[in-house]
């Protein structure tokens, strides 16, 4: 690896923007904005002091490319599906009734699936953490464009070469969509980055389950995997998000979920990062209407000297609105873990709930996790509570269940299914399960 | 005959604390022993010590179930051969079922004993049956071991753990205290119904109220780590008008 000048690497990455792409110029200034504010975050930087991606900046990266992965069909009934290969679309996308979903090029959006600007310019759904700076969630004394301004974002933004859209019509009830990313090839034996987007928009009163999945193997640890997803409920629609992360090969995987709420929307997250990789993935919730709701949940199931942080942002913007926050962690050997929770409450938010929960689970002397509640708020009559712990398995309970006659083994086994369970027992997606009970079982047999 | 529970001058010990002092306990098949004391006098040191609780160390005397010596064996091994402790603070475990934990807690014992396992659907027939016998919330048994279960079904959970379970020989430590009359009747009920020739219990408790439903043979009053006193009801009887304060000399001593 060759250390070179930060003007190389903003040359590099702007050579990379995909020509022709609608709005390709507004793409090239995210590009250079992210080199202008600092280029890949260190440990320099507030929201990144825990692990910083600053070695990115040093890798020659090339964009994978399909290459010639051969794609499983994922079990389970599934109502809709995309499947991008390497960040473009493997297959024709499957679409439900009232349910639109799309795979596309960077250089073939469907340019509907998008917003425009007042001004008639074509915001591909990618600069919505700047655009908020803008609107009404703007409020005096609070600078929400600080908490959106998420640098690996702006990358995503310039380089992606191909995502997926889902869109389900008002009033109608989508079933499973599953949105997968497999990896894809290294090109020309450079390390390989992937930026992935996906868009996904519930029209009022609508329901959807979305199921994301991030799969493949990184050719080298030097791999990195950058996807962002943008979602938003409109009023009084309801989604059941699940994320899922698998990728192997020890690159490095940092990735977002922003969803924006409409007056009653409801959101459930899911997010499962069982790759054995260094991962990071940021969960963003805004309440942009009144009484609307998101419960926010992950788990991290880690190893050897796997790495992953959970970074919660949950900005309540609108009256009556509850957050609900469940984040855990099973590490063995040296794994380590960060859960980072941000809550704001705007000026005005008044009957704001919000609640943050933090558990890991440590199964070795080795293992570390890191905790940090972050709470802003703004405004008066507002329930905030936070609670966090970080321990080795419960003596009293392992007493417990092996004076019923269950094995030391067995009883520690149950026991960490049943710390994970909390997390896994609302998902509904089968191969999830079986993923999840599959990272439990290693990390089991480690902390004996 | 060979008594189920024989207990010589047991010394165990807490964190380097020397906690039972010499205690000696026998208790024949078929009968139900009680256990009195004050605070502090060793009951459920006595209580963990019989199930083979980590921590709680045999420096010295014997601990024999059915004549053998079973010092050295693990909680789960004590369970399988048929012992039972009803906890006096049953532990919460959110995230494991209940029915799911039980079920693997009856195919261990009847592994144990070369019986087959159990299936799905014999088991929920199992369950279904005691639930009903016990009055046991239904809903609770699809729910994690004892998650947000008030004091009293966390009570009614052990009673309905150990007529699943159908233990040789049961230790109830203070399964009594914090439970209303109804309540009380029915871990009382639990026991009684569970009383036979073949089986045993000790049952440790505070008060002399449990023991006018669950009336035991023998009543021993515990104190600084040895039996001081033992006798019939009566016994109870009279430390509940009289309190502690008499039975303080070891008997014989």
């Amino acid at each position: 690896m060759t250390a070179c000048a930060p003007a190389d690497a903003r040359a590099r990455m702007l050579a990379l923007v995909p020509a022709g792409a609608s709005a390709s110029e507004e793409r090239r200034r995210f590009v250079t904005g992210f080199f202008r504010r600092g280029g890949f975050p260190t440990r320099k930087d507030e929201d990144w002091r825990f692990s910083g991606f600053g070695a990115l900046g040093r890798i020659r990266f090339q964009l994978v490319d399909a290459g010639s992965g051969v794609v499983e069909p994922w079990p389970g009934e599934t109502a809709g599906e995309a499947v991008l290969v390497g960040g473009v679309p493997a297959e024709p996308a499957l679409s439900p009734p009232g349910v639109r979903v799309e795979s596309f090029r960077a250089d073939a959006a469907p340019e509907d699936l998008f917003d425009r600007d007042p001004d008639g310019t074509l915001r591909p759904a990618l600069p919505v953490f700047l655009a908020d700076a803008r609107d009404r969630l703007h409020r005096p004394g609070l600078d929400l464009a600080a908490c959106f301004r998420h640098p690996l974002e702006m990358l995503n933004a310039g380089l992606f070469t191909g995502g997926a859209a889902v869109r389900v019509a008002a009033g109608v009830d989508s079933g499973p969509v599953l949105l997968r990313s497999v990896r894809g090839e290294d090109a020309g034996g450079a390390p390989g980055m992937l930026h992935p987007r996906f868009l996904v928009t519930l029209e009022p009163r609508s329901r959807a389950t979305v199921i994301e999945i991030h799969e493949g193997r990184h050719a080298s640890r030097q791999g990195w995997t950058n996807p962002s997803t943008v979602v938003r409920i409109g009023s009084g629609a309801r989604l059941d998000y699940l994320r899922l992360s698998t990728e192997t090969g020890g690159g490095s995987h940092t990735g977002r979920t922003t969803f924006h709420l409409d007056r009653d929307a409801r959101v459930k997250s899911t997010v499962l990062s069982l790759g054995r990789m260094r991962h990071r993935h940021d969960a963003t919730a805004v309440f942009r209407g009144e009484g609307s709701s998101a419960s926010l949940n992950g788990l991290f199931v880690g190893a050897g000297r796997e790495r992953a942080e959970h970074h919660t942002l949950v900005v309540h913007a609108a009256r009556h609105a509850t957050s609900r926050q469940l984040y855990k962690a099973v590490l063995a050997d040296e794994a380590r873990t960060v859960f980072d929770g941000q809550v704001v409450v705007a000026p005005g938010a008044a009957g704001s709930d919000a609640s943050q929960s933090n558990r890991n689970l440590l199964l070795s002397d080795g293992a570390r996790a890191h905790t940090q509640p972050r709470l802003e708020i703004h405004a008066d009559d507002v329930k905030c509570a936070h609670g966090a712990a970080i321990g080795r398995l419960d003596e009293d309970a392992l007493f417990y269940l092996r004076s019923r006659g269950l094995g030391a083994l067995d009883s520690r086994d149950l026991l960490v299914e049943g710390f994970a369970g909390e997390i896994v027992e609302g998902v509904a997606d089968e191969r999830a399960r079986t993923l999840t009970a599959a990272s439990l079982a290693r990390v089991r047999g480690r902390g004996r | 005959m060979t008594p189920l529970l024989e207990i010589s001058d047991l010394r165990v010990e807490v964190e380097g604390r020397e906690i039972l002092r010499g205690l000696d306990l026998v208790i024949p098949a078929g009968e139900t022993h009680a256990i009195m004391g004050p605070n502090g006098s060793g009951k459920s040191t006595l209580a963990y010590a019989i199930a083979g609780r980590e921590g709680y160390e045999i420096t010295g005397g014997s601990l024999r179930f059915r004549g053998e010596d079973i010092a050295d064996w693990e909680p789960e091994q004590r369970a399988r051969a048929g012992i039972f402790l009803a906890f006096q603070y049953p532990v919460e475990i959110p995230g494991v079922n209940n029915t799911y934990f039980l079920k693997a807690a009856v195919n261990e014992t009847r592994k144990h004993r070369g019986e087959p396992e159990l299936d799905a659907m014999d088991f929920l027939a199992l369950m279904r049956r005691w639930v009903k016998e016990l009055d046991f919330d239904p809903e609770l048994i699809r729910r994690p071991v004892n998650a947000g279960f008030s004091g009293g079904e966390k009570k009614r959970n052990e009673i309905l753990q150990m007529s699943v379970l159908e233990p040789t020989f049961a230790v109830l430590d203070e399964t009594d205290s914090g439970l209303d009359i109804d309540a009380l009747r029915i871990v009382a009920d639990g026991v009684n119904r569970m009383r036979s020739p073949e089986r045993g219990f000790l049952v440790i408790t505070h008060y002399q109220r449990l023991l006018n439903h669950l009336v035991p043979d023998r009543v021993h009053v515990l104190r600084r780590g040895r039996i001081v006193e033992s006798g019939g009801g009566e016994v109870a009887l009279r430390l509940e008008a009289e309190g502690y304060g008499r039975a303080t000399a070891p008997v014989g001593a």
